[in-house]
């Protein structure tokens, strides 16, 4: 309970911040990141129903196209989550490549910011979409995917430490 | 604890969220989520003006010298109340205005001809320079790299006392193209200088522009009567030549017919913010712009250009 409240504090500051420096931050260029690190620090199904749900509520205050994140992005969350279950690990092992764990939210973010550029070229029409994606790609790259990173080796680092709870825990 | 009854929850969960954004499309399409809407952004102004503010207390003040601690504190609190408003009414116009554009889509008349449009629109990013005319300093700089250029003495710098954008026609900004910032029109380029541009605002004297009503009904956003906005040289601009005959309420949004009379994508103005007959049998509307050049420091100059690809590619003879 008190790790949800953090979470939706977290989201809900990712959103003022998002809202208040439109200029600076792009739509989702800090949302995502904590979303993914929220979602790969609980790495359970509370944590993709939390994740899924800030990313609606962001599309219902800033609707822009169709809300792809909230549908596509917990599926490519599940598929790295199931990866590194401790006990489903030699079951998958042949299906897919495992990836490290610091990896995974920046691989998250960088699907979630594809799925934000496609709505950009959808909601333009001719040059102005190319014009529009090439100008917010440079502030997603500083923005998102650093935070992104930093939040995956904090995860890689807490599990070494002991002091994140071990997955497979609801 | 059993991984395969985990992941089964994962994908649980994963569908319980594709079922929530699901009905929250319906419910948009519905036009069900404007209250849901107003409720998230109260929800997070309390952040933004806490935010605003504490932004505001590090910068440039920008109350002039001489007024009260109060008043100044008071007439910033106004602003950013007044910013904040017009900011969420943007928002559920753009919001409105998507639906539109859907509705429209889905409605295409099938018979058009695919292929590349022949008329394509350009952006160019820009930065203000100043918002009261050239500053001495600027100028200085310009003149030191004019000289160095070899420009000549009747290649005079621009004067103008409006807003100084920094693309010239050496950038490809030329007089006449329309100013923007998102989708809402902030000017239009008055004169193009080699490096700078002057750009003069929707609210500024002598600008004028087609522009149609876009009016709300329970069956949603549609266009009302076309007009012609002018600026008024105060806040605010007017639309005239709407008669009296044609429906206008207070809070209807103001967009533009097309970019430089070409079609393209449509562009707001404002929202109408007093409406009354006038003797001649027209309306005296007046009308608040979106977007003031005091609150942005970036903008977009759109200009209309040929498709090359279109020009150049081979005739095919029936």
């Amino acid at each position: 309970m008190k790790t949800c409240l953090i979470v939706m504090l977290g989201c809900w500051m990712a959103m003022v911040c998002e809202q208040t420096r439109p200029d600076a931050l792009p739509a989702g260029s800090v949302l995502i990141p904590m979303v993914a690190a929220l979602i790969f620090w609980l790495r359970n199904a509370t944590g993709v129903l939390l994740g899924g749900v800030a990313l609606i509520i962001d599309w219902i205050a800033r609707p822009n196209g169709l809300p792809l994140m909230p549908m596509i992005l917990p599926v490519a969350a599940v598929l790295l989550i199931r990866q590194s279950w401790p006990g489903a690990q030699f079951k998958y092992r042949r299906v897919m490549m495992r990836l490290p764990t610091w990896t995974q939210p920046l691989v998250l973010t960088a699907t979630a910011v594809m799925l934000q550029m496609s709505s950009t070229l959808a909601s333009f029409n001719g040059s102005l979409s190319l014009t529009a994606v090439a100008d917010c790609l440079p502030e997603y790259t500083v923005t998102a995917f650093v935070l992104s990173a930093a939040a995956g080796f904090i995860i890689q680092f807490c599990d070494a430490m002991g002091i994140r709870r071990r997955p497979g825990y609801v | 604890m059993d991984p395969d009854l985990n992941i089964r929850r994962l994908w649980f969960s994963c569908a319980a969220v594709m079922v929530l954004t699901v009905i929250t499309i319906v419910a948009d399409r519905a036009q069900q989520l404007t209250p849901l809407r107003t409720a998230v952004h109260d929800v997070l102004s309390p952040g933004r003006l806490i935010l605003l503010s504490i932004a505001g207390s590090g910068g440039v003040p920008s109350v002039p010298p001489g007024e009260s601690d109060s008043d100044s504190t008071g007439s910033l609190q106004a602003q950013l109340a007044r910013n904040e408003l017009q900011r969420r009414q943007f928002l559920i116009e753009n919001a409105q205005l998507r639906n539109e554009l859907q509705r429209l889509r889905a409605g295409h008349n099938e018979s058009v001809l695919p292929g590349d449009s022949l008329i394509q629109f350009r952006r160019l990013s820009a930065r203000i320079l100043s918002r009261k005319g050239m500053p001495g300093k600027l100028r200085e700089m310009l003149i030191d790299v004019g000289r160095q250029h070899g420009l000549r003495r009747s290649e005079l710098l621009l004067d103008e006392t409006g807003m100084l954008i920094d693309q010239g026609q050496d950038d490809g900004a030329v007089a006449g193209s329309e100013v923007l910032s998102g989708l809402s029109v902030v000017g239009r380029i008055s004169r193009s200088g080699r490096w700078v541009s002057a750009v003069q605002p929707i609210t500024g004297e002598g600008f004028t522009a087609q522009a149609q009503l876009m009016r709300q009904s329970d069956l949603g956003a549609h266009f009302g009567a076309k007009g012609l906005l002018e600026g008024t040289g105060d806040d605010q601009c007017r639309l005239v030549g709407v008669a009296y005959t044609e429906p206008v309420s207070i809070g209807d949004s103001v967009c533009s017919v097309g970019v430089d009379g070409l079609g393209g994508p449509r562009l707001y103005f404002g929202t109408v913010v007093h409406a009354e007959f006038v003797a001649g049998g027209e309306w005296n509307i007046r009308v608040l712009p979106a977007v003031t050049g005091e609150t942005i420091d970036k903008v977009t100059v759109v200009q209309a250009n040929l498709n090359q690809r279109r020009i150049e590619s081979p005739r095919v003879d029936p």
